[in-house]
């Protein structure tokens, strides 16, 4: 029998809660950032920043990147989530995965309770990547952002992997590697393989269709899909190579990736017939903007490296490419999910024989505004802080990121505890 | 108020006028979505052929539902289908001047 739209779209219960313990989890993150300021200072590896950057990576964007794919899969490829039951399971695995792997990181002890974690998650990502290339698997019509979710998936997995192998090396040392190499390249393989990977992929159908803009040409996205992977492929297999050529030309692909991929957006925006954008679209939009901080700063950090900044700098990239963009992103496409589903279990059978709310309806738009207010001014003083090492501003800083992210998750519970409302 | 006399295509159009696609609260008569109308005067029957913005749209049902309902109210005694049709496919070129007046 052949499902219409609305009947392919997920059940609520699968993808609410990944929006709640996501929320959850980002203002844990702020809340930790505004206890411990002076974390953002140091050298990434330590554990004030270990413990929240995994839970703002995996108990956030993957969190919520989870349930927002879970509902967006069907809409692109047009058939139905594969398993229900295996996305809750990856939920609950992923969840008790993270809780430990943040607890370990806090304690920096990286033995038992670490083994448990890593465990957790590379099953709940197994799980993940089972769940999405079964899906995938029901639609045989080739296209570009199947291709991106597929690449994505997999450097999810080989970043978990990598992750937990780095984790078990600090204790019994079976490869001979070096540890820093390997986290960067753990970090560039999760943000570049995963994330920004399934951005440019579900950006690529999104951005379109919200914006009302379908003339943009589709090559950038074929540049940035071979360009991407070739580079990462490159800068995976540079671990194993002394030489330091083949990490510079795969640096040069993934810029030019991010180069097409901005383009693609560029053309898309100023193409559009919707005019008009709301708060939602801003922020994403505003998000794809800010990319082109960390992709500077790739250029300046890679050809003129200079150790005395190396630490500020790489704070500031990690800051502009993990919250300026893609938790800003994250935040922006919330609004552009979340309603509607809850939206569609309350009033599709309602449509017509009563006056009823609409999507935007369901949540705060001046809660929203002022969130994206208060973000924008953490995003600005926290790294004008770090620059001049002023450690008011810093705490001014993480002090509005909080305040955003609980009016965010105030936002997101506004949407699920939404009661229906008929006149 | 409820019609039992044989509406006129122009009526079906201006009725269907107040069903809102909920992503861009725009009508779909003007977004162009609408792109045929039968009314059978034997059957009392109105057929819509109508597609949506893009094909895994999971507001599909809903848009479709919407319309449903609204020339129920309208048309007293006339029975409707409303059709998703994907040929040709949509584009903004569809969306009308009073359509692209909202979306500003």
């Amino acid at each position: 029998m052949n499902l219409t739209s609305t009947q392919k779209a997920p059940s609520p219960n699968l993808v609410t809660p990944h929006f709640v313990l996501g929320g959850f989890s980002l203002v844990v993150v702020a809340f930790i950032l505004m206890l411990y300021p002076s974390a953002v200072q140091q050298h990434y590896f330590n554990p004030v920043l270990l413990a929240s950057t995994h839970l703002l990576v995996l108990g956030f964007i993957t969190l919520i990147c989870f349930g927002a794919l879970y509902q967006l899969l069907p809409v692109i490829l047009d058939v139905k989530l594969y398993s229900e039951k295996i996305g809750i399971t990856t939920l609950f695995t992923l969840v008790v995965g993270v809780f430990f792997l943040v607890i370990s990181f806090w304690n920096l002890n990286l033995k038992e309770v670490f083994y448990v974690a890593g465990t957790l998650i590379s099953i709940a990502i197994l799980l993940f990547t089972t769940n999405v290339f079964l899906t995938i698997k029901q639609d045989s019509n080739p296209s570009i952002e199947k291709l991106f979710v597929i690449a994505a998936t997999v450097w999810l997995f080989i970043t978990v992997i990598l992750g937990f192998l780095f984790g078990l090396n600090l204790s019994f040392n079976f490869f001979d590697i070096s540890h820093l190499e390997l986290l960067k390249l753990h970090a560039h393989i999760g943000i570049f393989g995963w994330f920004i990977q399934l951005i440019i992929g579900i950006g690529s159908k999104l951005f379109p269709m919200f914006l009302l803009s379908y003339e943009a040409s589709k090559k950038p996205l074929n540049i940035a899909f071979y360009t991407l992977n070739v580079g990462l492929l490159l800068g995976f297999l540079s671990l194993f190579s002394t030489s330091k050529s083949s990490i510079k030309i795969a640096v040069f692909l993934v810029l030019i990736a991010i180069g097409s991929f901005l383009y693609f957006i560029f053309e898309t925006y100023t193409k559009r017939v919707k005019k008009s954008i709301d708060y939602g679209m801003k922020k994403a939009v505003l998000a794809v903007v800010i990319l082109l901080i960390p992709f500077l700063i790739i250029i300046s950090l890679f050809y003129f490296q200079s150790t005395e900044f190396s630490v500020t700098q790489s704070f500031l990239y990690g800051f502009a490419l993990l919250i300026g963009f893609i938790t800003m992103l994250v935040m922006g496409l919330t609004y552009k999910t979340l309603p509607f589903i809850i939206w569609l279990k309350l009033y599709k059978d309602y449509v017509g024989k009563h006056k009823i709310p609409m999507p935007k309806d369901l949540y705060s738009e001046s809660t929203q505004k002022l969130q994206l207010l208060l973000f924008i001014g953490s995003l600005i003083t926290i790294p004008i802080g770090i620059l001049f090492s002023f450690k008011l501003i810093i705490r001014v800083g993480t002090i509005m990121l909080f305040a955003a992210t609980i009016f965010y998750f105030l936002n997101i519970l506004k949407i699920i505890l939404h009661k229906r409302y008929l006149s | 108020m409820t019609n039992t006399t044989l509406p006129t295509d122009t009526q079906v159009l201006n009725s269907l006028k107040s069903v809102i696609d909920p992503e861009l609260m725009v009508n779909i008569v003007d977004l162009g979505l609408v792109y045929n109308i039968n009314i059978d005067e034997q059957t009392k029957h109105i057929l819509v052929e109508m597609t949506l913005t893009s094909t895994g749209c999971p507001l599909g049902d809903v848009i479709k539902q919407h319309a449903t309902e609204v020339l129920l109210a309208q048309y007293s005694g006339f029975t409707n289908d409303i059709i998703l049709v994907w040929n040709p496919a949509w584009n903004p070129s569809f969306i009308s001047e009073e359509g692209k007046q909202q979306l500003e």
